[in-house]
């Protein structure tokens, strides 16, 4: 049986690769992820389920899926040109994968099937930072939280519990981690980022609040205040903070190993073991 | 239910140079392919992306045409212009 060993949370600028290619390894932004990398290799994860929220690189508006489960032997990317960032070969932990979906459907959910596909910066930029030698393989679980009406909350949290079930029933005596992909509040190309920028933290103090949601374990309160009006209001890619909600729900109520907020970005990078 | 037009464009000049091109120098040929609203295609023309998010268009797409300095725009001027700022 497999085991579920933490996961960790990052947000996936695609400006980072660049930023931290020109500012070296002690910028803020390297010694962030540094960090949350020395969490994830402690627990030594043989497969990371990645919820992840497509940019519309994967999928588009002819064909949305709301939930999508990435089933095939690898995937490669970024397919969206993000700068400073090698091209990847990323291995895909196929049979969990397929695993996670067949469960998934018993449950009750209508999870979309990609078999052959190539992903954004919103799954390589963590990688890049966290397994740069790509020798972990991913199970990529692309939630629609771009386009609304988004998924709601409580339907990505049971989303998640279904991930931590359905580890705990793969045949394989695998160490998983989950990795949440995304910022907690975030604005690009749209009217609320704050200023002349072009992308942004429209609402820091509530970026705030799920930080500390996050460092208090208080994963009820935040499923009960992350409703789709208050996401939505936040910014037009907001419903990233669906991927770690979903996380939330793959590793219970606990508290982080690690916790550093960078509310004004509308950043967190978290980690969470579990015992 | 046209806005999947606009989106359809903003996402395809990401992708495709001659569509760009073909943009930059005749937009209203370009346009005239997709199914756009009259009011979608003259906010289009006019570089009125503040218009364009108001009718339901997708900020993180509409920036393309800012990042490719398409229909008048560039970077800076669509990031005000998308505040409703000149």
């Amino acid at each position: 049986m497999a085991e579920l060993v933490g996961g960790v949370g990052v947000p996936h600028d695609p400006g980072f690769p660049e930023l931290v290619a020109r500012e070296g390894p002690r910028s803020d932004v390297a010694t962030r992820f540094g960090e949350i990398a020395a969490e994830l290799e402690a627990m030594r994860p043989d497969a990371l389920v990645v919820f992840t929220a497509d940019h519309m690189n994967t999928f588009f508006l002819d064909n949305l899926p709301l939930f999508s489960v990435g089933v095939a032997d690898r995937t490669t990317g970024p397919n969206d040109g993000t700068p400073a960032l090698p091209r990847y070969d990323v291995p895909v932990a196929e049979g969990l994968a397929a695993h996670v979906r067949d469960r998934g459907i018993a449950a009750g959910f209508d999870l979309a099937l990609t078999q052959e596909f190539a992903v954004d910066h919103s799954v390589l930029v963590p990688l890049h930072f966290l397994t740069p030698a790509m020798g972990i393989p991913i199970v990529p679980l692309f939630i629609a939280g771009i386009a609304p009406p988004l998924p709601t909350a409580r339907r990505c949290f049971a989303l998640g519990e279904l991930v931590r079930d359905a580890v705990a029933s793969w045949r394989e005596p695998a160490r998983v981690a989950v990795l949440a992909s995304g910022s907690l509040c975030l604005d690009v190309g749209g009217s609320k980022a704050p200023g002349t920028k072009l992308s942004g933290c429209p609402d820091p103090a509530w970026a705030a609040q799920i930080a500390r949601r996050l460092e208090r374990g208080e994963t009820r309160e935040l499923l009960a205040e992350a409703t789709d009006e208050r996401i939505r209001a936040s910014g037009n890619v907001s419903g990233e903070l669906l991927n770690w909600i979903a996380l939330l729900g793959a590793i219970g109520e606990r508290k982080p190993s690690l916790a550093t907020a960078v509310p004004a970005e509308g950043q967190a990078f978290v980690a969470w073991r579990a015992r | 239910m046209s806005t999947y037009a606009v989106h359809s464009l903003c996402w395809r000049i990401r992708k495709d140079e001659a569509l760009r091109e073909e943009l930059r120098g005749d937009p209203r040929r370009v346009l005239a392919r997709f199914r756009l609203s009259d009011a979608e295609r003259e906010a289009l023309l006019a570089g009125d992306v503040a218009t364009l998010e108001r009718l339901g268009a997708h900020g993180y797409l509409l920036a393309n045409l800012g990042r490719f300095g398409l229909l008048g725009l560039d970077r800076e001027s669509y990031a005000r212009r998308i505040k409703g700022l000149r």
